[in-house]
């Protein structure tokens, strides 16, 4: 259900947005802070300590680079969890076993 | 942001602060809160702390200040029986006219409540209690009382080895939680010097500052105070932001951390929150900027955060619930930021827009921002549904879909 109160709120905020309009086509100017250190790249972004701008650009092949190492990771902590779990269940059989050989 | 017109009973507000801090050391920021939320309709606060800490004398102070003697405290520490709390027989009527008839507790009619260490009270009593916040009523004997507006202060040491684990629902019947703090070297000087100024009963010695029609007046005025859409549509997101889970946390047996592992979410609030705030957190913080507006003037979104501490902490289970008051602030820190970058995407303007009408620019926009923001996502979800029956873009293309939802 579309709410009364929720379009008003959309209004409201929408009144003080500055945008171009061109047929079906919005635009709009977004302001960047430039001063020393407002570096815009990933890898210095990534390995600098300084300041980054608002805004950290990508190229394609560093995206890709990550999303790379997201999957691997992923993969790996699936793989770590399968062997934990494998490893919590030989714990418990063997504490069964050796709980079984006691009370026998 | 918005301005509305004095009122004149403003002052008798300014004044219980005024005699709340000539007696009351430390822990100033709790005032603030707590003389906020006297101002709406059944009001009802605890508060929380270690023992010796000023609890119960806050609670007196307040109480006596606005109602003078005519308040009711109970006591969880005691045997409380149900006639003191609710009501018992009137055994005259019972013999000589068969008739039950009800004498109800002063607990009950007065306006004035207040509960200490609440959480020694007995479930039965608790059960009581519960009912008369949640219906505004009580019943004994069959017959039902129908409480009128009041106003009611409890407190505990969550620390206290208890008799009885409160239930989490009574809990949320309270519309603040407010944590103490132990003083410091500096107030407890300045306590010893209030002491002796006092005589030793700060309570004796706190005048009562409204007349009984003034809170009623104040609550009415308070009640009627308008707030703007943009603080309303901040309240409501915030809150949401606490609820929202795009895995259904609400109906999952999965317990966190567990149901958040591999999502895409997993760096906002939602990761840290066990069991999500009530919706009565957006009434009562609704009620909150009301009476800051009418009270000063003007309220604005920082002001909400900081109201926001107290109204969500005792509403929220949180994944690290060690020290619940360094959590609550460090997730609405991450709000605060959380909420800038919401105003720097122009989110709320590229819904408003796709509202109006679907725009395959802007959905691709809102499809990235929605990665950002899962609060957005819910909203994108839906209007994607739409979007779906009209036959404007295909099931494969929603977010939904994109992000492994569905």
């Amino acid at each position: 259900m579309e709410s009364r109160s929720f379009r008003k709120f959309l209004e409201e905020k929408s009144t003080n947005i500055k945008v171009e309009r061109q047929g079906q086509r919005i635009s709009w100017d977004e302001e960047v802070k430039r001063d020393k250190y407002s570096f815009t790249g990933f890898l210095e972004f990534a390995y600098s300590n300084k300041t980054s701008g608002d805004y950290i650009y990508l190229d394609r092949s560093t995206a890709f680079d990550i999303l790379d190492r997201i999957n691997w990771m992923e993969r790996r902590i699936k793989s770590l969890m399968l062997r934990l779990r494998i490893l919590l269940l030989l714990l418990i059989v063997s504490l069964a076993a050796a709980a079984w050989g006691w009370l026998a | 942001m918005g301005m509305v017109s004095v009122s004149s009973k403003r002052p008798l507000v300014e004044r219980l602060r005024e005699e709340l801090s000539k007696r009351f050391i430390g822990n100033e920021e709790v005032i603030s809160i707590l003389l906020l939320n006297l101002l709406h309709r059944k009001s009802t606060t605890l508060i929380r702390a270690p023992r010796g800490t000023g609890k119960s004398t806050l609670m007196l102070l307040v109480l006596k200040g606005l109602f003078g003697d005519e308040f009711v405290v109970i006591s969880g520490a005691s045997e409380v029986k149900r006639g003191e709390v609710v009501g018992r027989l009137h055994i005259p009527s019972l013999e000589k006219k068969g008739r039950e008839k009800v004498l109800w507790a002063k607990f009950v009619r007065a306006q004035g409540k207040g509960i200490d260490e609440v959480n020694r009270l007995n479930p039965y009593t608790t059960a009581n209690i519960h009912h008369l916040m949640q219906f505004g009523e009580v019943w004994a004997y069959g017959q039902k009382y129908t409480v009128e507006d009041y106003t009611l202060i409890a407190n505990e040491n969550p620390g206290d080895v208890t008799t009885f684990i409160q239930p989490p629902p009574f809990y949320d019947r309270f519309d603040i939680a407010l944590y103490l703090s132990s003083l410091t070297v500096s107030q407890k000087f300045a306590l010893q010097e209030l002491n002796n100024d006092y005589g030793y009963d700060l309570i004796k010695s706190m005048p009562r500052v409204m007349e009984p029609g003034d809170l009623a007046e104040i609550r009415r005025e308070v009640e009627e105070t308008g707030v703007e859409p943009g603080l309303i549509g901040f309240i409501n997101t915030l809150v949401r932001d606490f609820q929202v889970c795009v895995r259904g946390k609400e109906h999952s047996s999965v317990p966190l951390p567990v149901l958040c592992e591999g999502c895409h979410f997993t760096r906002f609030v939602c990761s840290r929150v066990k069991e999500p705030p009530s919706e009565r957190a957006t009434l009562i913080l609704l009620q909150l900027v009301k009476a800051k507006k009418w009270l000063e003037g003007k309220v604005e979104e920082k002001d909400v955060i900081e109201m926001a501490k107290w109204v969500l902490i005792h509403r929220t289970g949180f994944l690290n619930p060690e020290k619940p008051l360094k959590e609550i602030s460090e997730l609405l820190e991450r709000e605060r930021e959380r909420m800038f970058e919401r105003e720097s995407r122009k989110q709320w303007f590229i819904l408003n827009e796709l509202y109006n009408g679907f725009s395959p620019g802007l959905y691709r926009t809102a499809k990235e921002i929605a990665a950002e923001d899962n609060v957005f996502a819910e909203e994108l979800f839906s209007l994607e549904e739409k979007w779906v029956r009209e036959g404007r873009i295909s099931r494969e293309e929603t977010l939904k879909v994109g992000l492994g939802l569905e």
